[in-house]
């Protein structure tokens, strides 16, 4: 069974269509990019898929359940979690306190009223686990707003691994960020549980081509091309909506290797 | 109708400048007490109102000027302080003027009653109606003309329309004024009919936060339609059972929260 | 542990204080410890939770009336126990209630409807003559005495330990309360609520138990109040008794248990020395409030640990 399943999906605002035929399959453990220009309708699609928006037409499946009609919330209870491009976190509260939080929903008694949270040590083993898988345990008695943006991403991004997604959708994780943090989100990325089946949608192209196994294209809300990295890298209308045709494509990675980075 | 008077400057304040007020109240209790200051001088109620009116203006301009302005974003603040405010100037009134009630003399035009047909109307409340009424007209009118959508237009984006070359403070303190100024105004007004006593800032407040919630905070058309209702529920209740007059206006507040948190015609 | 060893130091302290003090402190001591109960009762909702009420003396007063006039028109004085559980229980009740209606409200919503709902409960006590007698009050209430052992609480000592027992089990318990899994939930939705519902927590819930608990500890206080100046009037209803609790809570610093504590104490020590030399106490509170909301938002315990936290090394977060 497919981890998530998009089947025949479109989306039209008004007399707009935004999305367009989209159908995209991903396996468990699977490492998906969806890359685009911009107003390629990337967005639309997440919201879909994580339930912000309906789609007009088509269905979303996961493991096969029909998910189309229910909220965020409840898919996230079913194991699809999402993080978003503009982050929304606990400013005033430590790394550790944020964790705790979203820890505690599934797997503790929230309306426990006396016991102090110390005696619960399952939910700071969890927390622990998941922090030391982005890398912030060391960090954890900081104050979230006292963290660089890729550090508070990686909050995000634990907090988004605290309900253990089977699915994760991840929005522009390496948006804002400087060259170094890109590196470091991207290793984090690398690294989290096989078993979890990541859609990862990317400005940055090169960096999406790297984390992914399997590439979808949009463009004008419709799907252009899919194919792993490699294949998808060569196909000419690929590149000829990114980066115009195939002599500027050369002219531009010239470009790059002169100022030694490194080229696709 | 007095109630929307005071109501409709608490309004202007919210509605335009996303400012709440609760010192309202107490400009509604100090245009009272000016009023009867003034009064004995002038011998012209409209005059006296007027008078009353701007006197209070200037207070609010003070205080939106110096202290206001600066909380434009907290809503918390900004309701914690005018709420300080509101002891303080109590607390002032009643040692100014101490604890007696008192009222202001009706003018000699309009005493005595009309029938309407079957019905023996105060000459005053229907001027009062009339007074409400026009200013409604105003205030709808004005907000719909130029000045009216300059000031909602700095309140959306203040930067842009103080580029465009607008003075966006003054407006924003002229606004404050003019709420400020209805409150005042309607507090002499109703001298003659309610009189001025310790805690009648509060009641009148309070009531107006009815409304408010009731008809919709930002929303000039659920603040006449809320007065009306209340005023109209108060009076025939109070005939009926005086005791829960006030409860049975607040059961509608309940009501109202509970259907529809942003009231009848609410803008939040 | 070391809180928990200063805040005990800080408890045997306080019990003994009465043995040491001229007995008028008595009488400041029990009325610091009731201020600091209803404090803290607001500092569930506006420290934790993020609510901020403006009309918390309702309950104050629901459960102070509710234990007055059982006690005198029902009871004659003979039972004063159970007066004691119907205030509690009167405060909760009403608080559940309420809550129903007001819990939804936000932000400034709320504070308008408490506002609103506090006074019409004032208005009420005023006008409803017959039940409460309107401006008059009602006087004469007996404080409750344990028949087994013969403490008469009539003296003001013994008074004194009767609401310190019962102060020491509301600080302990709401501090439990606080540091729980609810109490962090409390906090988160103060933080970012959004995020809290995303996450999957059920807000509405939450809120509502903070205020059906914030108006029990009010209630609380509110009867420990009538006991002690054996009278009742709708004063305890009005909003400068709200205020008075408001006051201790932000200048205190809200957020941290203790600050009520430190805020209560200073509140009732300024009343004291300024009530003796003027009568415009309440103008003075007026203008306390202002200048405090203006320059000491995070009150004074903030201040302070901000303070400390400077002296120390930083050190190892365990």
């Amino acid at each position: 069974m497919k981890a998530l399943r998009i089947d025949n999906v479109a989306k039209n605002f008004g007399g707009l269509q935004v999305l367009r035929d989209i159908l995209i399959e991903l396996e468990e453990g699977a490492r998906l990019a969806i890359i685009g220009p911009n107003g390629a309708g990337k967005t639309t699609l997440i919201n879909i898929i994580s339930g912000v928006l309906k789609p007009s037409t088509g269905r979303i499946f996961l493991f096969g359940t029909d998910v189309t009609g229910i909220s965020p919330y409840l898919r996230s209870r079913l194991g699809l979690s999402r993080t978003f491009q503009i982050l929304s976190l606990f400013p005033n509260l430590t790394v550790l306190e944020s964790l705790l939080l979203s820890v505690m929903p599934l797997r503790s008694n929230q309306l426990s009223l006396l016991r102090p949270i110390g005696m619960f040590k399952h939910l700071s083993d969890i927390s622990q686990r998941l922090l030391e898988q982005v890398g912030l345990w060391e960090k954890r008695g900081m104050i979230v707003s006292n963290l660089s943006h890729g550090e508070q991403k990686l909050v995000e991004m634990a907090m988004s691994l605290s309900q253990s997604p089977k699915v994760l959708l991840l929005d522009e994780p390496l948006a804002g960020l400087s060259p170094g943090e890109t590196v470091l989100i991207s290793s984090v990325i690398r690294s989290l549980p096989s078993k979890v089946a990541m859609i990862i949608v990317e400005h940055n192209v090169d960096a999406a081509l790297e984390l992914a196994g399997r590439v979808v294209v949009l463009n004008q809300g419709m799907i252009l091309a899919e194919g792993t990295a490699e294949e998808v890298r060569r196909k000419p209308e690929v590149q000829e909506v990114y980066l115009g045709t195939e002599e500027s494509w050369k002219s531009w990675t010239d470009f790059r290797k002169r100022r030694g980075e490194q080229t696709p | 109708m007095l109630l929307f008077l005071f109501t409709a400057g608490f309004t202007l304040i919210f509605g335009l400048m996303k400012i709440i007020n609760l010192t309202h109240g107490s400009y509604y209790l100090f245009g009272a007490y000016f009023g009867i200051m003034v009064i004995s001088f002038v011998k012209n109620l409209l005059f006296t109102a007027i008078i009353g009116g701007i006197g209070i203006a200037i207070i609010g301009m003070l205080m939106q000027r110096f202290l206001l302005h600066r909380y434009e974003t907290s809503h918390q603040t900004q309701v914690l302080l005018t709420f300080g405010f509101t002891l303080f100037f109590a607390d002032l009134a009643l040692s100014i003027w101490g604890g007696e009630p008192k009222t202001i003399p009706l003018p000699h035009l309009l005493e005595g009653s009309i029938r309407l047909g079957m019905l023996t109307f105060p000459v005053y409340r229907l001027a009062l109606i009339l007074i409400g009424l026009l200013t409604a007209a105003t205030l709808w009118w004005f907000l719909r003309s130029k000045y009216g959508m300059l000031v909602r237009a700095g309140i959306e984006n203040e930067e842009m329309t103080a580029g465009v070359g607008v003075n966006i403070s003054l407006l924003k303190t002229l606004t404050f004024a003019s709420g400020a100024f209805l409150a005042g105004l309607a507090g002499v007004i109703g001298g003659p009919i309610i009189g001025v006593y310790p805690g009648l800032d509060m009641q009148i407040l309070l009531l107006s936060l009815v409304i408010v919630i009731i008809g919709g905070m930002g929303s000039l058309k659920g603040a006449f339609i809320g007065s009306l209702l209340v005023g109209l529920i108060d009076t025939f209740i109070k005939a009926l059972v005086p005791t829960f007059s006030l409860f049975a206006i607040f059961s509608i507040m309940a009501v109202t929260l509970m259907v529809r948190p942003s009231g009848l015609f609410g803008t939040e | 542990m070391k809180t928990f060893i200063k805040t005990l130091a800080l408890f045997a302290l306080l019990g003994i204080l009465p043995l040491l003090l001229p007995s008028y402190y008595t009488g400041i001591l029990i009325r610091i410890m009731i201020l600091i109960i209803f404090a803290m009762s607001l500092d569930i909702l506006m420290g934790y939770t993020g609510l901020t009420p403006l009309g918390h003396a309702a309950f104050f007063g629901i459960s102070g009336y509710t234990m007055a006039l059982l006690n005198l028109k029902v009871f004659h004085g003979s039972n004063p126990f159970i007066g004691f559980g119907a205030g509690i229980a009167a405060a909760i009740f009403c608080a559940a209630i309420l809550g129903l209606i007001v819990v939804r409200a936000k932000g400034v919503y709320f504070m308008m409807v408490t506002l609103a709902l506090g006074q019409m409960f004032w208005g009420l006590a005023v006008k409803w003559q017959q039940l409460t007698g309107g401006t008059d009050g009602v006087a004469g209430i007996s404080r409750p005495a344990f028949a087994f052992i013969s403490l008469n609480f009539s003296k003001e000592i013994n008074f004194f330990y009767f609401v310190f027992v019962l102060f020491g089990l509301s600080y302990l318990l709401i501090s439990l309360f606080v540091n729980s899994p609810f109490g962090h939930t409390l906090i988160g939705i103060r933080e970012n609520e959004k995020k809290m519902e995303i996450l999957g927590f059920n807000i509405w819930l939450h809120k509502y138990m903070a205020y059906v608990i914030a108006g029990a500890f009010a209630g609380l206080a509110g009867m420990l109040d009538v006991y002690y100046y054996q009278f009742v009037s709708p004063e305890v209803l009005d909003i400068g008794n709200s205020i008075g609790a408001l006051i201790a809570v932000i200048l205190g610093g809200s957020g941290k248990l203790f600050g009520s504590v430190i805020g209560a104490t200073i509140y009732i020590c300024l009343e004291q020395f300024i009530s003796a030399y003027t009568q415009r106490w309440v103008m003075v509170v007026g203008l306390l409030f202002i200048f405090v909301v203006i320059f000491a938002p995070l009150g004074l315990s903030r201040l302070l640990s901000a303070f400390w936290v400077s002296f120390k090394k930083p050190t190892e977060v365990k």
